[in-house]
C-alpha cells in the first residue's frame, strides 16, 4: 500500500510501522528512536522520541502508532 | 550470582535472614489473595513486612530472601524496592521523621518545621543522629493537607505541627528508647 | 445550604462500626439490590444519575462501566483507587476513616453490577492507620455475611482484599496502579488497549475512585433520576471538596454542585474566608495538576459570569482563563504567597514523582525544576520565562499518561496569569533572595479588588 511521508511516497506491506517506512526512505525524515529493539517483543513506543504528526488518517490505519 | 553489578548500595553481607513462623503463615495467607501463579503481586505487602521486621531497612540479603520466598529473580525485587519511596535501602534510625514539603503544607509553614527539627536534632535533612535514634527526611504530599503542616514518624501521622508540639514529641520519643509501638504490617492485609 | 448525601451519617458516634451503621440504615441498599435488582439495572441507574469519576478525570462512570468486556471467559476485576496522593486532596482519607462501611457497601453493589468476583482496594502505603480501619471493617462485613461466598443467600460471591502502595503518586493513574498491583514498578501502560479490555493480569478491569464507589449507595437508594436532579447541568449530585491553604476553616466539605465559588471561599458555612483578614490572590480548585487562577478569574469568568463549583463552569474559558474541577483539592493562596515559589514547589513534586518512562516528562520536569529554582533564588534570566513556556508546551500531549500534562499545566498557567511575578523575581534579585517577598510584588491596576 502507498504511504506518503513529508511528500515522499513509498510502497510498504501491511503491518509496517511508520518508523520502518521512514527508515526505508532514509535521510533527514527518519525520526529518532531510543527504546525500540527489534529482537525484544513489546519494546518501542515508550520513550516518545519517535512521535510524528499524522496528516491524513486513511494512510495509518494499517500502521501501529508506536513509531 | 554472576553478572551482578557491584554498587556500594548493593553490598551483600551474606547474613542469614528469616521471617518468624507466625509471619510466614500470615504471608502465605496474603499470597492466597492473588490468583494462583501471580504471587508476584504479594511483593509490595511482603516488602513492607520485611522492612518492619527484618532490621528497619531492606538490605540486599533481605531482598534476596524475599525473592526466594516468592520465587522471583532478585532483580525483580530490586527494581520495585528502588522505585517506591517508602522503602529504605540504607540503615535508618529508630524513628524516621518525614516532613511533608509539597504545596499546601509549604504555604502553611513546613519550612519552619524542617528548620526547627534540624536545629533541635542537630542534623541536616537526609541524615541520622549520631545516637541512631532519629532520621530526618522530607517527603511529598502525605494526603492530609487540611491539617498542615504534617509529618509522619514511622507512618504514624502527626498533624498541625508547631515548634512547641515538636519539642514535646521529640522529648517523649527520646524517653521511649525502644522500638515505637505501632501496628504490624503483617496483620493489615 | 446544599443537600448532604454522602456524609449525612458522619456525625453519628461509632458509625465506623457495622452495628451502628446497620442501625442507621446501612447495608439495607445492598439487601434491596441483591433481592430485587439485576446487574444491568444498577448500571442503568448509575448511567442515569450522571455520576462522573470523582478522582480527577470526571469521566462518566456509567459509560466506563459499559466498556467492560463481558464476552470473555476471563475473570473480571474491580480495583478501588484509594491512592490519594494529589497535593491538596484529602477527601478519600476522610471518607475511609469515618465511613468505611459506606465504601464497602458501594464496592459490593458495584461488583455485583459488573459481575466481579474479586476486588482489590489499593490504599497508599502512608495510610497505614486507614488500612487498619478498613481491615477491621472488612472483617466485620465478612462476619455478617455481606462478603464471601453466597452473600445473603443470593448466590453471589465476592472477595475483597487490601493491597498497599509504596509511596508513589504515579500509582494513582489507573494503568500504573494495575502494574503496581501485579508487583512491578508503577509504570503506566500505553492505551489502547484499555483496562476494560486488558487490565489486571490481562483481564477486563474497572478502576474507580473511593468517592465514586461510595456514591453508588445513595444513587441506588434514591434512584438515578433523582440523583441527577441535584446539582447543575451535567455536574450532578454532590462532591466532597477538601479545602486547604490560607483559610480559616480548612477541611472536607460536601457541596452540592453549582455552589458559587465565592460562597464556598467566604461563607462561614464552608471555608470561612481568608486567614488573618488577608486578601485572596489565587486558587487551585482541583489539586496541583489543574491550572492556577488569580482571584478575579476564579470568582468570575472572563465574561463576567459568576463561577460555580461544577465541571463546566470551572472549565469555561479553556486554559486561557479557566481551570478544572479535578479531584476537588481546593488550595487557597492569600496575598503573601509567592506564586513562583509555589510553582517551583509543584514542579519539584512532579520531578520527584515522575516514573521516568517517557522522555518529555522525565527530561521536561528535570529541566523545569532547576530553572524555577534559579528564578526563585534570584538568579533568573528573562529568557527563562519563555524557556519554561516552551518546555511545558513540548510536554503536553506527548506523554504516555496524563502525568506529563499535569506537570506542565501549573507552570504554563502560572506564567500566563502571574507573569509580573516572574519578571519581578528577575528584576529584583536582592529583594527576592533576602525577604519573604510574597506581598511585595506590585500588582497591575485591574486585579485583586476582592476582599
Amino acid at each position: 500500500m502507498k504511504v506518503t511521508i513529508d511528500n515522499i511516497a513509498i510502497e510498504v506491506d501491511e503491518g509496517t510501522t511508520i518508523l520502518e517506512a521512514a527508515r526505508k526512505i532514509g535521510g533527514k525524515i527518519v525520526p529518532p528512536a531510543m527504546c525500540w529493539y527489534s529482537k525484544l517483543k513489546g519494546s518501542g513506543g515508550k520513550c516518545r522520541t519517535c512521535l510524528v504528526r499524522v496528516a491524513q488518517s486513511s494512510a495509518f490505519e494499517f500502521f501501529t502508532w508506536d513509531g | 550470582m554472576s553478572n551482578r553489578i557491584d554498587h556500594k548500595l548493593y553490598s551483600k553481607e551474606n547474613k542469614k535472614v528469616e521471617f518468624s513462623a507466625e509471619t510466614l503463615m500470615q504471608i502465605r495467607k496474603i499470597i492466597a489473595h492473588y490468583p494462583d501463579d501471580r504471587q508476584k503481586s504479594a511483593l509490595l505487602p511482603v516488602l513492607h513486612i520485611a522492612q518492619q521486621e527484618l532490621g528497619g531497612y531492606l538490605s540486599v540479603d533481605v531482598m534476596d530472601y524475599v525473592a526466594s520466598l516468592l520465587s522471583l529473580e532478585p532483580i525483580e525485587v530490586y527494581e520495585v524496592a528502588t522505585f517506591y519511596s517508602m522503602f529504605f535501602l540504607e540503615p535508618v534510625g529508630t524513628f524516621v521523621i518525614e516532613v511533608c514539603e509539597t504545596g499546601p503544607c509549604a504555604i502553611c509553614g513546613s519550612d519552619y518545621i524542617v528548620n526547627h527539627l534540624e536545629k533541635i536534632l542537630g542534623i541536616k535533612t537526609g541524615d541520622t543522629t549520631p545516637d541512631g535514634l532519629f532520621t530526618l527526611k522530607t517527603v511529598e504530599c502525605l494526603g492530609s493537607c487540611g491539617t498542615a503542616p504534617v509529618m509522619q514518624i514511622n507512618t504514624v501521622f502527626h498533624e498541625s505541627m508547631t515548634p512547641e508540639k515538636i519539642d514535646l514529641l521529640i522529648s517523649e520519643l527520646r524517653n521511649k528508647n525502644n522500638k515505637p509501638s505501632e501496628s504490624r504490617w503483617a496483620e493489615l492485609f | 445550604m446544599g443537600r448532604i448525601i454522602l456524609t449525612e451519617k458522619i456525625g453519628i458516634p461509632g458509625i465506623d462500626e457495622i452495628s451502628v451503621y446497620r442501625d442507621n440504615g446501612g447495608y439495607s441498599v445492598l439487601q434491596k439490590v441483591l433481592k430485587d435488582m439485576m446487574p444491568a439495572d444498577i448500571v442503568r441507574e448509575v448511567t442515569k444519575s450522571g455520576l462522573r469519576g470523582r478522582g480527577g478525570a470526571g469521566f462518566p462512570t456509567g459509560l466506563k462501566w459499559s466498556f467492560l468486556d463481558r464476552k470473555t471467559d476471563k475473570p473480571r476485576y474491580l480495583v478501588c483507587n484509594a491512592d490519594e496522593s494529589e497535593p491538596g486532596t484529602f477527601k478519600d482519607r476522610y471518607l475511609m476513616e469515618k465511613l468505611p462501611h459506606l465504601l464497602i457497601e458501594g464496592l459490593i453493589i458495584s461488583c455485583y453490577a459488573l459481575g466481579v468476583k474479586t476486588c482489590y482496594i489499593y490504599v497508599r502505603g502512608e495510610f497505614k492507620s486507614i488500612l487498619g480501619i478498613l481491615k477491621k471493617a472488612l472483617e466485620e462485613a465478612y462476619h455478617q455475611r455481606f462478603l464471601g461466598t453466597n452473600i445473603l443467600e443470593s448466590g453471589y460471591s465476592l472477595d475483597v482484599f487490601l493491597h498497599p502502595g509504596g509511596g508513589a503518586y504515579i500509582c494513582g493513574e489507573e494503568t500504573a496502579m494495575l502494574e503496581s498491583l501485579e508487583g512491578k514498578r508503577g509504570n503506566p501502560r500505553i492505551k489502547p488497549p484499555f483496562p476494560a479490555y486488558k487490565g489486571l493480569y490481562d483481564c477486563p478491569t474497572v478502576v474507580n475512585n473511593v468517592e465514586t464507589l461510595a456514591t453508588v449507595v445513595p444513587i441506588i437508594e434514591m434512584g438515578g433520576e433523582n440523583y441527577a436532579r441535584i446539582g447543575k447541568g451535567k455536574s450532578t449530585g454532590t462532591k466532597l471538596i477538601s479545602a486547604c491553604g490560607n483559610i480559616n476553616k480548612p477541611g472536607v466539605y460536601e457541596i452540592e454542585m453549582g455552589l458559587p465559588v465565592e460562597d464556598f471561599i467566604y461563607s462561614e458555612e464552608y471555608c470561612g474566608g481568608i486567614k488573618n483578614g488577608k486578601r485572596l490572590k489565587a486558587v487551585v480548585p482541583g489539586g496541583s495538576s489543574v491550572p492556577v487562577l488569580p482571584a478575579e478569574l476564579i470568582l468570575r469568568t472572563l465574561k463576567g459570569k459568576q463561577r460555580l463549583m461544577t465541571y463546566e463552569s470551572l472549565s469555561e474559558g479553556g486554559f486561557d482563563s479557566g481551570t478544572m474541577l479535578g479531584s476537588g483539592g481546593f488550595i487557597v493562596y492569600d496575598e503573601d504567597a509567592c506564586m513562583v515559589r509555589n510553582t517551583w514547589n509543584f514542579t519539584r513534586f512532579y520531578r520527584h514523582e515522575s516514573c521516568g518512562q517517557c522522555s518529555p516528562c522525565r527530561e521536561g520536569t528535570a529541566w523545569m525544576e532547576p530553572v524555577l529554582r534559579r528564578i526563585e533564588h534570584g538568579e533568573g534570566k528573562y529568557s527563562d520565562i519563555d524557556l519554561l513556556v516552551s518546555i511545558a508546551d513540548k510536554i503536553e500531549g506527548n506523554t504516555i499518561c496524563p502525568f506529563g500534562d499535569a506537570a506542565a499545566w501549573p507552570v504554563s498557567s502560572a506564567i500566563r496569569h502571574f507573569r509580573h511575578e516572574f519578571e519581578f523575581h528577575i528584576e529584583h534579585p536582592e529583594i527576592v533572595k533576602n525577604t519573604d517577598h510574597g506581598s511585595l510584588i506590585e500588582y497591575p491596576e485591574s486585579s485583586i479588588q476582592y476582599r
